[in-house]
């Protein structure tokens, strides 16, 4: 486990106004991120996880300052990153970089793969024409890809292969956090796993810390060696992977992982699922007191009062519920 | 077996599979399907065979590009021709061929005995219409049945999709409705002339995980409570291990494995059913590292020779590139279109890298 933290991310939140504006009445505002806090330590791979509108991805948008939160900071090595000088905002882009989800739309399609990877070296001013050159091909090879494709443009590559390319321009300045936000999603199974053991090798020969972002368990739980369940802005549950999947304490947690099956056809049919209520509820008006509670099982008249806070066991996994089982017991 | 497995042409076998349990519901036999392109259409179905009868649930499983889909589209009849064109092969609705027959015959079965569930349920929908009518409205165009029989029935099947507060969700709009009601409205839909098979092509893939679930669930208890045939197209394995009974493994479009969900997770037939089972990360452990299935589908050519996996497979050897193996059948029930699945069975497989 790591020691000091890269990355520290405290009581973050991002809220948007929607809806109506004056004078047609008062704008409404949707808390995508309200109240985050951990810490991602060297070589290590925290998994963001919860399904649509739990403000995952706004998360990795600010992590990489392309938002800015609403309050809270995030620390890189202990500098406050919406706090930095222009110059300083820049050398910190070359430190954190992000992976977006299509690999469809988030690579130009008038630009030569060549020219998509070797781009932040240039607006970076890396090197001369040759060296980047030079630079790319490593990248590529690096990433699983024949250097000699590096003038095809994305549409001859296939969806794993854009990815690869996705993945080869993030490493271009030599960051030392990747955010991945759904790297994985729009691939299919065979190929999602050539990709996340791609992510795996890349991490233990640059020492590199992802924050993993997905909807999928088993992808996360895959990649991720500490794990935060994401619910509408808040995070319900965090801890090391094997606590989280194995003892998992929050009634969100439980569900989501009910939601997926083993691939056995007898533990998947011994496994009954736990069946929420409705789809999760808007974030532009989450519930009072838990916003789990409306599909909760085990919710109460406390929980509509009074939201639940994140406490951590002796083994550093959190919850935050009224009616967790104590650290020690299995869940109910 | 030993000679239908050599047997030169895949047609041979897909007829052999057909012979031996004769009489299904409804049966896609050897289907083979193009796309104009060009420089030459490109085949995209190459004989495809599955079946489903009363009462179970099919899952047809493979990745995208495989032809899954395609084969629910040229059943249902909703094919865009061109530039797809049907080549070859036969579907078969209670041993009576679909395709052969005229545009009015097919729609009385389509819709009427065989119903389908889209994956994009925000585009299944009229936007600008409320739900409930929209449920309504073939029963009224095709049962003839009143507004206010029409109402009652889209009602009563909106509860049977256990779609909460039935009567006030009636007249809301689609966008009233999250993601998981929609589905549910679709499915109400497709089920309105209570059709004796459904066919539901990734009915789930586009909802939060936690309403995937219920969906499923949804239709695994329509299916038994109407004894209707299932067809579950999707990509998903856990939804297939949870409710499938057989399973019919796609590549390249054909269907490369096919039979019961038990043995063939247990123990595949196929090396490509084998290498995705290994490729599927799961959430009740954590591998080591995944067994990631190297290279990527093949560009299908009409003039391609030999197994399409070959490139991808830890097996192949000459044969394979000579020609393209039968969908044989290598033990009781346990069909596969690879030259050694006796070999896959008994788990004689070397691991992938």
């Amino acid at each position: 486990m790591p020691s000091q933290p890269i990355l520290e991310v405290a009581d973050l939140t991002r809220h948007y106004s929607s809806g109506g504006r004056w004078p047609f009445g008062g704008a409404s505002w949707v808390r995508a991120v309200d109240g985050v806090s951990f810490t991602l330590g060297e070589r290590e791979t925290l998994g963001l996880v919860g399904e649509s509108g739990c403000g995952k991805s706004t998360l990795g948008r600010m992590l990489v300052a392309l938002d800015r939160p609403t309050s809270g900071t995030i620390r890189y090595r202990g500098e406050d990153v919406h706090r930095l000088s222009r110059v300083g905002l820049k050398a910190l882009r070359r430190k954190i970089q992000i992976v977006l989800q299509d690999p469809y739309t988030s690579l130009d399609p008038r630009m030569t793969v060549g020219d998509i990877v070797a781009e932040p070296l240039v607006v970076h001013g890396e090197g001369t024409p040759a060296e980047r050159r030079r630079r790319t091909r490593e990248l590529f090879e690096l990433i699983g890809l024949n250097p000699d494709h590096l003038n095809r443009y994305p549409h001859e590559f296939s969806g794993g292969q854009r990815q690869r390319v996705g993945i080869a321009r993030a490493l271009a300045l030599g960051p030392e956090v990747i955010v991945c936000d759904e790297p994985v999603s729009a691939l299919d199974v065979s190929i999602q796993a050539q990709v996340l053991n791609l992510l795996a090798d890349l991490q233990e020969r640059l020492g590199l810390s992802y924050v993993f972002i997905a909807h999928d368990l088993t992808v996360v739980r895959q990649i991720s060696h500490r794990v935060a369940v994401m619910y509408l802005g808040r995070v319900v549950e965090e801890g090391p992977e094997d606590a989280v999947y194995g003892r998992p304490r929050h009634p969100y947690t439980q569900a989501l992982l009910s939601a997926a099956p083993p691939t056995d056809p007898d533990l998947a049919r011994e496994q009954e699922p736990i069946l929420l209520d409705g789809d999760p509820p808007s974030p532009a008006a989450p519930p009072s007191g838990c916003r789990f509670r409306t599909r909760c099982w085990k919710a109460a008249e406390v929980c509509a009062v009074e939201e639940p806070a994140l406490v951590a066991d002796a083994g550093s996994h959190s919850v935050a519920c009224h009616f967790a089982p104590a650290a020690s017991l299995d869940p109910a | 077996m030993r000679g239908r497995k050599g047997a030169a042409n895949s047609k041979t076998a897909a007829k052999g599979q057909g012979i031996v349990t004769a009489g299904h519901l409804l049966e896609v036999d050897d289907l083979r399907v193009e796309f104009g392109a060009e420089g030459g259409p490109v085949p995209v179905l190459r004989g495809v065979t599955w079946h489903v009868d009363q009462g179970e649930t099919l899952a047809v499983l493979g990745e995208s590009g495989s032809g899954k889909s395609v084969t629910a589209q040229v059943i249902m009849g909703i094919l865009e021709s061109p530039p797809a064109r049907v080549v070859g092969g036969s579907v078969r609705w209670d041993g009576a061929d679909l395709l052969g027959r005229p545009e009015s015959a097919r729609r009385a079965v389509r819709g009427e005995k065989i119903g389908m569930v889209f994956q994009d349920s925000l585009s299944a929908l009229n936007p600008v219409l409320r739900v409930g009518p929209q449920i309504g409205e073939t029963l009224r165009t095709r049962l003839g049945l009143s507004r206010r029989e029409a109402r009652d029935r889209a009602v009563e099947l909106m509860r049977q999709v256990r779609i909460p507060d039935a009567e006030r969700r009636y007249g809301q709009y689609p966008h009233h409705f999250s993601g998981g009601m929609r589905q549910r409205a679709v499915i109400a839909m497709a089920l309105a002339l209570s059709p004796d098979v459904l066919i539901a092509d990734e009915p789930t893939t586009a909802l939060d995980a936690t309403v995937q679930v219920q969906i499923l669930r949804l239709l695994q208890t329509l299916q038994q409570e109407s004894g209707m045939g299932l067809v579950l197209i999707t990509h998903d394995f856990g939804a297939v291990a949870s409710i499938a009974d057989r399973v019919a493994v796609m590549y390249a479009g054909r269907v490369v494995e096919t039979g019961a969900v038990r043995d063939i997770f247990r123990g595949p037939a196929h090396p490509y059913t084998r290498a995705l089972l290994e490729a599927v990360p799961r959430a009740d452990r954590r591998a080591g590292r995944l067994a990631a299935l190297p290279g990527q589908p093949p560009v299908l050519r009409r003039d391609s020779v030999g197994c399409p996996f070959r490139f991808r497979c830890p097996l192949a050897a000459a044969v394979c590139a000579e020609r393209e193996p039968a969908l044989g059948e290598h033990a009781a029930g346990r069909w596969s279109a690879c030259h050694f699945g006796k070999d896959v069975i008994a788990g004689a497989v070397p691991a992938h890298p």
